[in-house]
């Protein structure tokens, strides 16, 4: 059962998250680059003293990522099984409980890999990302 | 920068202790090298470096590179000719042209000295102001990574380079 939904925007893009798994939401940290990244991964960043992976939402997204937004103006700090993971967002859009909307399934064929929930809210709708499912897809 | 070309003048002994030529001071080596190649930041612990060469000059024989290897020339040290790597494939780097002027690392190999190339060497720095992490479990690959750890120095993750393990970049067993 979801608690709450949070709803951002990386450009045009939106995209939808339960919050369970956010830990924390900070401004866009320094982005590094190491060698021989995994694909999915955008760099690491900094955070409380650790070495956090940050995944490439615009690949997910199947988008190229314009250079301004690359980084985006936040970040969410996400948990996963492997450890936090970041996701770059331009916009905190809003934090609603599940009943503001209702949650769907994307027609086959509408289906963006491991985007194929949807929260659909006043009439938007908001592909629910599975952090956990997104980052075992990654290619190794 | 007086720092640093006094350093380009050490050689780092194998006994574990550098001898800068006219000032007699001795150093314990519990200290890394920042490098950095490619845009990222490494750190080499010291007792892995034999010398820095900064511009080379005309011992930097680009002339004997082997096509299809990271080999992109060789220097003479210590009257031998030791080869010179590039290791920015090997790390899947951006492809960059190696001047006269390039910085050369000479290493203390497990089949001899050898030697890479890299953009600009930040200095070298006492172990004390490195923190070591563990690759996150999302970093790892299925193939080995060159490197297993993270160097945090002055709030920025350094690869932390042991040269052992890059030999396996250049193709020695």
């Amino acid at each position: 059962m979801i608690a709450k939904i949070a709803l951002f925007a990386l450009a045009d893009r939106v995209f939808a998250l339960p919050v369970e798994g956010v830990r924390h939401i900070v401004s866009a940290p320094r982005i590094f680059s190491l060698p021989l990244l995994r694909k999915g991964l955008r760099g690491v960043f900094l955070y409380q003293g650790e070495v956090v992976p940050l995944l490439d939402l615009w690949g997910i997204f199947g988008k190229k990522a314009p250079i301004a937004e690359a980084g985006g103006q936040f970040t969410v700090v996400h948990s996963t099984e492997s450890g936090l993971v970041g996701l770059p967002v331009s916009q905190v859009l809003s934090i609603v409980n599940p009943e503001r909307g209702t949650l769907e399934y994307e027609a086959e064929g509408n289906q963006t890999t491991d985007l194929d929930r949807v929260f659909v809210c006043e009439g938007k709708r908001y592909p629910l990302l599975d952090i956990e499912k997104l980052v075992n897809s990654l290619p190794r | 920068m007086i720092a640093f070309k006094a350093l380009c003048a050490c050689e780092f002994s194998r006994s574990g202790t550098s001898r800068s030529e006219g000032d007699g001071m001795m150093n314990s080596v519990r200290m890394k090298l920042v490098f950095r190649l490619g845009g990222i930041g490494f750190a080499l612990p010291v007792q892995d470096l034999v010398e820095i060469r900064e511009d080379p000059g005309g011992v930097l024989d680009l002339s004997a590179s082997e096509p299809s290897t990271p080999v992109v020339g060789h220097l003479m040290h210590r009257g031998e000719t030791i080869p010179i790597h590039d290791l920015r494939e090997a790390l899947g780097l951006s492809p960059s042209p190696v001047a006269e002027g390039s910085i050369v690392l000479v290493l203390d190999g497990g089949t001899g000295a050898w030697a890479v190339t890299a953009d600009r060497v930040e200095g070298i720095f006492p172990m004390e102001e490195f923190e070591s992490r563990p690759l996150p479990l999302l970093l790892i690959r299925r193939e080995p990574l060159p490197y297993t750890h993270l160097d945090l120095w002055r709030d920025e993750p350094l690869v932390l380079c042991e040269a052992r393990r890059l030999e396996h970049c250049r193709g020695v067993a």
